[in-house]
């Protein structure tokens, strides 16, 4: 079944981190962009994924995770936080309230503070023992791997690229 | 670090040899008298410092459910280090018991009580029945005396009674318990190979999080009684055998049919090491992998039952693989009469089991997810949901019918029928010493 999360991060208000706040946003193409989008596409679960800020009064005041995909969450915060542990440590590091990178390394800690920043999304879900929320899926619980069921050239190369790592 | 062995109960450390099994259920009544249930318990509970060969009968193990604990009144703390997978109870959905279908929750128990219901599990494992009735009239007596009410779980009025049938064999005929979980649960000895104690106990891994030790030593375990339909397996070996094999003898074809479901020839030879026959010298083998030996799965089918619940070095997914290859420790018996002749006799068999781990959603639903669906690799279709062959429940919507048994020239297929359904399912947490002390101290 397609999963949503929407990590709401809330950021630091002082300005060294709004600094640094800004300076991720303006940097993010050319630095992580590229990391998230191979590990997304390396994890053959993940329909969609996006990075928003909502800015207020010209501050960065939460950064939101958006995601669609297969599956277990747990598994897959456990996928990322390996694949992409330095791009979510940059991130926790603007966050208000987040605990020191070392301590949120594992997976059980990892896993339990980014759900602590899921917003349920407004609704019922299909499913009643989901809590989630409403999620609209145009073909039904299709997955990835069923919807694209050959990595495409630039994600079999990721998959090579991830083998050699 | 060396595990305290008298603190662990020893159902999780070691398989008892034992041929009978019993299983009483209890619900609590008031909290102070379920506390003094568990303090009267606890000097009788079998802990894993016991000398297995020599300690007389019986072996008492007691596995106690959320609503179990929650009736204990434990102070919260203790509540808030339980798993969400344990606070929830048992998925249907995830242990592949869908709605609608024999297995669905709602005929769970035979009907005759909620899975809720249910706050406690004593496992006593005996030599004979005497010493079942013993113990039973024994822990019956602590359970009157302590206001708790035992669930029958039969219509007919009887209890979970388990026993072997001889050799490790199952009511389909295969050897079971080959393979096991080597633990290693002594850091300084442990060796290459062995798995960490922290996979299977309570309290170890996990950092700060879990650095508080209320549930230390303890493990989760999931009950399930499971029916098996033997009249249906061996109608559907002795019909599609010869069919699917038929340069062989009848009764070859229907064995080696039977071997490419489990992976195993009945007698436990693994098919990669011998895919034409049994092979006596190997049936306690467990020297084989996948990737290189059998990478088209035409000696041991992609979806054959021990491929599929320990995938051993077959190429996993890259998410499968950040979150390594879940096993757990069983702890299982078959029950029911062997069948005679070729016709269902309305009896109940098949086998119950305890599946030991930590960490239910890691590691039980993980694998039931598998049996349900074989997508963790990429040997397998993605345009299939392609389910374990021997114990899937083929109700599961979308469910592909056919099992694929790949061979030299083409593959052939056929559709199995479901050969098992569950009757019952309780998560427990299997506290330690220290733990049910405190429990019963809390009351």
């Amino acid at each position: 079944m397609t999963v949503a999360l929407n990590f709401t991060v809330p950021l630091k208000q002082d300005p060294q981190s709004q600094e640094a706040l800004k300076h991720l946003a303006a940097s993010f193409a050319e630095t992580v962009q590229e990391p998230i989008r191979r590990a997304l596409a390396v994890s053959r679960i993940v329909h969609f994924a996006r990075l928003v800020v909502i800015e207020e009064d010209q501050r960065g005041r939460y950064l939101q995770v958006l995601t669609e995909f297969d599956g277990d969450p747990q598994a897959y915060t456990e996928f990322f936080r390996k694949e992409l542990g330095p791009v979510f440590e940059k991130i926790f590091a603007l966050a208000e309230g987040a605990p020191p990178w070392a301590e949120l390394n594992t997976r059980e800690a990892f896993f339990e503070y980014t759900h602590s920043l899921n917003l349920k999304s407004l609704g019922t879900s299909t499913d009643p023992d989901d809590d989630r929320g409403f999620l609209f899926s145009a073909y039904g619980d299709k997955t990835v791997r069923e919807l694209a069921p050959e990595p495409s050239r630039a994600s079999g190369e990721d998959v090579a690229a991830a083998a050699h790592a | 670090m060396r595990i305290d062995l008298g603190n662990v109960q020893g159902l999780v450390f070691s398989m008892y040899r034992r041929p009978l099994v019993r299983h009483l259920l209890f619900r609590f009544g008031g909290r102070e008298e379920a506390g003094g249930f568990v303090r009267r318990l606890l000097p009788h509970v079998t802990m894993a410092d016991a000398p297995l060969d020599a300690a007389p009968d019986p072996f008492i193990n007691v596995g106690i459910t959320y609503q179990g604990l929650q009736a204990l009144g434990p102070k919260p703390a203790l509540l808030e280090q339980l798993s969400s997978s344990f606070r929830e109870g048992p998925d249907p959905d995830r242990l592949g018991d869908t709605a609608g279908s024999q297995s669905a929750a709602g005929n769970w128990w035979e009907r005759r009580f909620r899975t809720e219901d249910v706050h406690c599990i004593v496992h006593l494992h005996v030599h004979s029945e005497r010493e079942r009735e013993a113990a039973s009239a024994h822990v019956r007596g602590l359970a009157r005396g302590s206001g708790m009410t035992e669930l029958i779980p039969r219509r007919d009025r009887t209890v979970l009674d388990a026993r072997s049938l001889g050799g490790g064999m199952l009511h389909f005929g295969y050897i079971d318990g080959i393979t096991h979980p080597d633990i290693g649960w002594d850091d300084e000895s442990r060796t290459r190979g062995q798995i960490d104690f922290r996979e299977f106990l309570l309290g170890y891994a996990g950092g700060a999080q879990n650095s508080g030790d209320l549930l230390r030593d303890g493990a989760y375990g999931a009950f399930r009684w499971i029916y098996q339909d033997v009249a249906t397996f061996n109608r559907f070996l002795h019909s599609e055998g010869p069919r699917l094999f038929p340069d062989r003898a009848p009764a070859d074809a229907e064995e080696l049919l039977a071997a490419k479901m489990m992976g195993r020839w009945r007698d436990g030879t693994p098919l990669v090491l011998s895919p034409d026959h049994a092979d006596p010298a190997l049936t306690r083998s467990n020297d084989f992998a996948y990737k290189d030996d059998d990478p088209d799965g035409r000696r041991c089918p992609f979806s054959a039952h021990i491929r599929v619940v320990n995938p051993r070095d077959q190429p996993l997914d890259p998410v499968v693989a950040a979150e390594e290859v879940p096993l757990v420790v069983r702890r299982g018996m078959p029950y029911g009469p062997v069948l005679q002749g070729s016709e269902d006799d309305g009896r109940d068999r098949g086998i119950m089991g305890i599946f030991v781990c930590r960490d239910l959603r890691r590691q039980l639903y993980t694998l039931t997810g598998w049996i349900q669906r074989n997508d963790f690799s990429p040997v397998y279709d993605p345009n299939r949901r392609v389910p374990d062959a021997l114990v899937a429940n083929r109700a599961v919507p979308g469910a592909a019918t056919q099992f694929t048994i790949p061979g030299k020239g083409s593959d052939a297929s056929v559709t199995p029928p479901d050969f098992v359904h569950t009757k019952g399912t309780a998560f427990l947490l299997y506290p330690s010493r220290s733990t049910l002390q405190t429990l019963s101290a809390q009351a």
